[in-house]
């Protein structure tokens, strides 16, 4: 069975309502993230000093940790390309791959923090610690979230009525990727700048 | 749009996965050069947006995505750009 078959493209939108769903939820995450993006640039152009990124973040531990997450991308998208075309085991193995990066990335995140607050960086401690601790706090809960769903999905698959939520998979991606996006944006502004 | 005619439309996820490690490690080496603040920023800034747009025009599809799905997409990034915009006068006032 196709995905198609199961989640029809409404007349009104030419649009899954599952689809329609969850990018109103992205373009919802989008104002979310960028309300805290545009703060910490606030926060940041308006101070008289910051310390540099560079000298207090290790960032070739979050440049590993961007590859990481990238790659769980690709991975995601050969799950949803499998799922597709009706693929179950690929799609599992791709899945799980996801997790497994996914999981990877928030080991590397907890790595990070404890280097941190060994240095004695905490969210209190300044307001580069307010901003760095927030932003990427939310961040790894929203990769806390997909991993949940991814692995959900997961163990779902294997019951017979998975063949008619095809979709959810690639309703996860959607979800899988945009967090990908706002760690790409992260990683710009807050580590390197 | 037929889905197939639709796919071809979208880069294969290994090329898109090339030019977003290319790009990361692009972003790496820029910080290690002594360019000034503007330039790195600039670079950085610009690097970022190419690789969230790779991902979102053929990861999430948005490339080959109806007209409702693009206006979903691009109307909260207008809105954040007001948002930031709207705050520079505070940056200003913080100074």
């Amino acid at each position: 069975m196709t995905a198609e078959a199961v989640d029809l493209e409404r007349p009104a939108t030419g649009v899954a309502s599952g689809k329609l769903g969850v990018w109103i939820f992205l373009a919802s995450e989008v104002m979310f993230f960028g309300a805290l993006v545009g703060s910490y640039l606030v926060l940041r152009m308006g101070s008289a000093s910051w310390p540099l990124p560079a000298a207090t973040l290790d960032t070739t531990l979050l440049g590993i940790n961007t590859f990481v997450l990238i790659t769980s991308s690709v991975t995601m998208v050969n799950a949803v390309r499998a799922a597709e075309r009706g693929d179950l085991p690929a799609m599992r193995r791709s899945l799980l791959a996801t997790i497994l990066l996914g999981g990877t990335f928030l080991g590397l995140k907890a790595f990070d923090y404890a280097h941190l607050v060994g240095g004695g960086i905490t969210i209190g401690s300044s307001l580069f610690g307010a901003c760095y601790f927030t932003l990427t706090g939310f961040h790894g809960l929203h990769v806390l979230g997909g991993l949940v769903t991814l692995v959900s999905l997961l163990l779902f698959s294997r019951r017979p009525a998975f063949a008619r939520r095809i979709a959810w998979i690639e309703n996860a991606g959607l979800y899988w990727h945009f967090v990908d996006v706002v760690w790409i944006v992260l990683f710009a502004i807050l580590v390197l700048l | 749009m037929n889905a197939a005619t639709g796919t071809a439309r979208l880069m294969r996820p290994a090329v898109v996965y090339g030019w977003l490690a290319v790009l990361t490690a692009f972003e790496l080496a820029v910080v290690r050069v002594p360019l000034g603040r503007g330039a790195t920023a600039s670079l950085l800034v610009g690097s970022a947006l190419a690789k969230a747009a790779l991902v979102v025009l053929h990861f999430m599809h948005l490339r080959i995505e109806g007209r409702i799905l693009r206006a979903i997409a691009l109307l909260p990034l207008l809105l954040v750009v007001a948002f930031v915009v709207a705050l520079i006068p505070d940056i200003g006032a913080r100074r």
